[in-house]
């Protein structure tokens, strides 16, 4: 079985970090930095856990599968995002997971939000749609790491 | 990824719930409790001064070896050391009044420069960390 995280999360600094992990290493990672002093503190993260017998064993091969799987996931975060756009998200006590078996074969995600508190998790669905809407950017715009 | 440093605040309130589900927990449960928050938040790193604080929380011998079996599956990052542009910056931040009469805590401090120095985005419920400066 092979575990494959596509996330990205943002700091109270305004800093953007994107990247994939490989059964919990790091492949890829993008950061924009913030405009304000360094703060690390997080404003919320987005997980997107893949598993499965069949998934990409090396980054270039894992930024190619979800570009491939581009519309399946971007569908699902867009759906999700208006799913919660009325409602927002209650994170205070644990992180909000959805549980999505068959989006694609025989690959099971898990998409997982957590945010630092509940302003901010009323505004989930739009951080949904701007994980879909920048899927393809995100994905160009990460740097293999240097482990790889 | 950029590690998930994980806070106190996330750490105890979990430890919490999970041991009020026990009547007589073992080592075992406790570290299992761990690795369920491990695979909540996808990552299991701590700092020093998590360490530090979550055991001066403990008051009997037999929830200290829980909290012990429970605090030895995370990973701390800092490995024990705190550097001097830790304290640097511990202190610098410490020295800010982000509100009057509102405190800052030691370890707040602390963890915030590490995360810094190592690179990490600091998961936290904690009001004051939430400050940004």
């Amino acid at each position: 079985m092979t575990d494959l995280l596509f996330y990205r999360q943002k700091r109270v600094d305004g800093g953007l970090r994107s990247g994939i992990d490989l059964n919990g290493s790091p492949l890829a990672e993008g950061f924009r930095e913030g405009d304000e002093e360094p703060n690390p503190v997080l404003l919320w993260y987005i997980d997107l856990r893949c598993s499965g017998e069949h998934l990409p064993h090396d980054a270039d091969k894992a930024i190619e599968w979800f570009r491939e799987n581009n519309d399946a996931f971007t569908g699902t975060l867009r759906r999700t995002a208006q799913e919660l756009s009325r409602t927002g998200v209650d994170t205070e006590a644990l992180p909000f997971r959805q549980q999505f078996r068959n989006l694609l074969p025989g690959v099971n995600v898990d998409l997982v939000i957590s945010t630092l508190g509940r302003p901010e998790g009323r505004d989930v669905a739009q951080f949904l749609r701007e994980f879909a809407d920048d899927w393809l950017a995100q994905l160009d715009g990460l740097a293999l790491s240097a482990d790889v | 990824m950029a590690k998930r440093l994980l806070d106190t605040s996330l750490l105890i309130p979990f430890f919490r719930g999970r041991r009020r589900q026990y009547e007589s927990p073992t080592v075992q449960d406790a570290a299992a409790w761990a690795r369920e928050l491990i695979h909540i938040h996808g990552d299991g790193v701590i700092a020093s001064p998590v360490y530090l604080e979550f055991t001066c929380g403990v008051d009997d011998d037999q929830e200290m070896s829980l909290a012990l079996a429970f605090l030895d599956e995370f990973e701390n990052i800092d490995g024990g050391h705190i550097s001097d542009e830790d304290w640097k910056i511990a202190i610098q931040r410490a020295q800010r009044i982000f509100y009057p009469g509102r405190k800052r805590q030691v370890v707040d401090c602390l963890l915030f420069a590490i995360a810094r120095r190592l690179n990490c985005d600091l998961k936290t419920k904690d009001r004051d960390l939430r400050r940004r400066r």
